[in-house]
């Protein structure tokens, strides 16, 4: 008799779990899983396999990941191309029919915008990892990002029906949020002085669109292929020529021997900047409020810069 | 002279096909293909010198349709002196049934162990270690069969493999062997250990057995371990493998040995990866003629260095000191270098952790 209740109290505990378990959400990287966040509100239970505070190009597959997958409702992904190293790898080895590639449970955000830089003509690996889809980082521009919580919000709708309303109010609440703030931005950063920057890889390629600032060159020689000490001074060098006086790097890269070449070379100022939601920024306004702040202290920056020299010449 | 022909027939074939594959209309279809050149050197000490290509491969793959995908590959090796081409891997593999859950039918290397599952030119050293050898061949127990595979639904990574394959012949063989009394059967248990970015280690459990056709029973069970993470912003490995190995034959004494490898691995610049492989094999049953068990033992010590110039080319340097005790003789000692190229065109799949 009592083995007939435990059982049925077991039964009833899985059956409530399984009830009041919320649908689960996986997203590649920390940026969408911001947004499911932001208008999704508790609803959902959102992981997002790739931090913010690595690299996501390159992410081991681990079996705590193909777990997670496999117990997904959602895999909301970036897609054009940044995941292709480790993300089919996960999909296969979970196998969850609820959210492999053509299933109702997977969507890609980056084809959802205008995407930038498609390569015209053939491409081959003599070029290092192009993009072949173009630049998938699309969600370092606030104006993008406000669409893709649009295209987000829809599938969240699909997934929790009755809350398919919400969602929609929060994703246009939050992007016009993103609008307002674009335009402080924008006049932040035109009152910088900074208008040619050089950064690791082109990762911020959608940003400095949105707010006019020439991508004037990488340290990597290729796409993901990692720089030599020789090959980063050499463009350091050339940009300071060109007039170039910010190199940002993502702070998933190593920007030591970049800080040490440009402390060779005058009024050029190198900065480690984050470029994806993490634990510090924890939401996208936080991220492009770092952003921002990081060229303006351009100025400030370059004030003291002026007097370091100053002094030096003195001596 | 008739298995010449057949395999010269079946790589014409092959490149006719792939030929025509790569030409003719693919686009839509997903078809990707890859090549792999393992090019080794040796050095030995004092007896040979060999410079050669090691195994060339061609794989094709792609979905087949809405449910299945597939995968043909075939492998060129260098076996007295000449290149061949022998079919390596072909089979179909569905992941569409239930959560969690696929199969595969078909030719493949068993789900077994970590290096029986990993192709050799993906290999973090350059050659098998001696249990690996003496228990699988050189590259691993390919056979054809049939192999499901279940991912648990548990809070926590369990993945359960078990496979029943022909069996006519176990380990590296040119002919078609004999059917056994009971085919291969094997079974595999994964789980997984994440400590974040410091740490992650999967843990395997291995049982390969079979009855051969003259009634010999075999017994191999298995650790594997690897563990993978980064200190100090650098990045390191640790692989290991245990296995013994029980034969019983049908009259006679049975034949119990055992071996295991270690081989840590550390990133010491970028691009730039130290290891050490030690390895160790030793048969418990061997006896003199007194029923005494004897002392008897192979091992061998391999610093590696490794260069990967990208994700599709590597370069690896070896020594390897081998040293066998055997009763009754002197313990003999072989030096050797080894150099390894590998070189991957086209696409190529991203790796089990
Ligand atoms: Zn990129």
């Amino acid at each position: 008799m009592i083995s007939k209740k435990l059982i049925f109290f077991i039964l009833l505990f899985f059956v409530s779990v399984q009830a009041f378990a919320l649908p689960k959400v996986i997203t590649t990287t920390s940026d969408l899983g911001a947004i499911v966040g932001e208008i999704g509100g508790n609803n959902f239970s959102v992981t997002s396999i790739c931090d913010g505070t690595r690299d996501p190009h390159f992410l081991e597959a681990k079996p705590s990941y193909i777990l997670a997958v496999s117990k997904a409702d959602l895999v909301i992904a970036n897609g054009l191309g940044l995941e292709v190293g480790w993300l089919p790898k996960l999909l296969t080895a979970a196998r969850n029919p609820k959210v492999t590639e053509n299933s109702s449970g997977y969507l890609e955000v980056g084809s959802a915008v205008k995407v930038l830089e498609i390569p015209e003509g053939p491409i081959n690996r003599s070029q290092g990892d192009v993009h072949p889809e173009g630049n998938p980082h699309v969600t370092l521009d606030p104006i993008r990002l406000g669409e893709i919580a649009l295209v987000i919000a829809e599938k969240l709708g699909k997934i929790v029906p009755k809350s398919a309303e919400s969602f929609k109010k929060n994703a246009l609440a939050f992007q016009l949020k993103l609008q307002e703030k674009t335009k402080d931005w924008q006049k932040r950063i035109a009152a910088s002085g900074v208008k040619s920057v050089i950064t690791h890889h082109k990762t911020l390629t959608y940003f400095f669109d949105r707010f006019g600032i020439t991508n004037a060159g990488m340290l990597e020689p290729f796409p993901g292929v990692p720089p030599t000490a020789k090959h980063i001074l050499s463009v350091i060098q050339n940009a300071s020529k060109n007039n170039v006086k910010m190199i940002l790097i993502e702070n998933y890269f190593d920007s030591k021997i970049a800080e040490k070449a440009a402390s060779q070379i005058p009024n050029i100022l190198v900065a480690s900047v984050p470029v994806a939601v993490s634990s510090k920024n924890k939401t996208s306004f936080d991220l492009f409020e770092e952003l921002v702040a990081t060229i303006e202290s351009y100025k400030k920056e370059e004030k003291k810069l002026k007097e370091e020299k100053k002094a030096k010449d003195q001596v | 002279m008739k298995r010449n022909l057949y395999k010269k027939f079946f790589a014409t074939l092959f490149f006719l096909i792939s030929s025509v594959l790569l030409n003719a209309k693919t686009e839509g279809t997903g078809l990707e293909m890859s090549a792999s050149v393992d090019f080794l050197a040796t050095v030995n000490d004092p007896k040979q010198e060999t410079f050669a290509i090691r195994e060339a491969e061609v794989s094709l793959f792609a979905p087949i349709d809405h449910r299945f995908h597939g995968l043909l590959s075939i492998a060129a090796h260098r076996e007295d002196g000449v290149s061949m081409f022998e079919l390596h891997e072909a089979f179909i593999r569905g992941d569409k049934f239930f959560s969690g859950f696929s199969a595969k039918a078909g030719q493949f290397f068993l789900g077994v162990g970590r290096l029986n599952q990993v192709h050799r030119h993906d290999w973090p050293f350059i050659s098998p270690p001696t249990v690996f050898k003496k228990y699988f061949g050189n590259e691993g127990i390919l056979d054809t069969g049939l192999e499901v595979s279940y991912l648990l639904p548990l809070p926590f990574y369990l993945d359960i493999t078990a496979g029943v394959t022909s069996g006519w012949t176990f380990g590296h063989s040119h002919d078609q062997g004999k059917q056994p009394k009971i085919p291969t059967h094997y079974g595999r248990l994964k789980t997984f250990i994440d400590g974040g970015d410091a740490f992650g280690l999967a843990l395997g459990l291995n049982y390969i057995g079979r009855h051969s056709s003259e009634g010999e029973r075999l017994h191999i069970f298995g650790l594997d371990g690897v563990a993978k993470g980064e200190i100090f912003g650098r990045n390191y490995l640790f692989q290991t493998e245990t296995w013994m190995r029980q034969t019983i034959p049908k009259s006679g004494e049975k034949n119990l040995s055992l071996g295991f490898y270690l081989f840590p691995q550390m990133e010491l610049v970028k691009s730039f990866k130290l290891g050490v492989l030690f390895d160790y094999y030793t048969i418990l049953s061997l006896e003199n003629v007194l029923g005494n068990k004897v002392s008897n033992s192979d091992y061998a010590f391999s610093p590696t260095l490794a260069y990967d110039a990208s994700e599709f080319a590597s370069f690896k340097l070896a020594y390897k000191y081998l040293r066998s005790n055997q009763p009754g003789k002197v313990s003999e000692e072989t030096h050797s270098a080894e150099f390894q190229i590998v070189f991957i065109l086209g696409a190529h799949p991203a790796h089990d952790f």
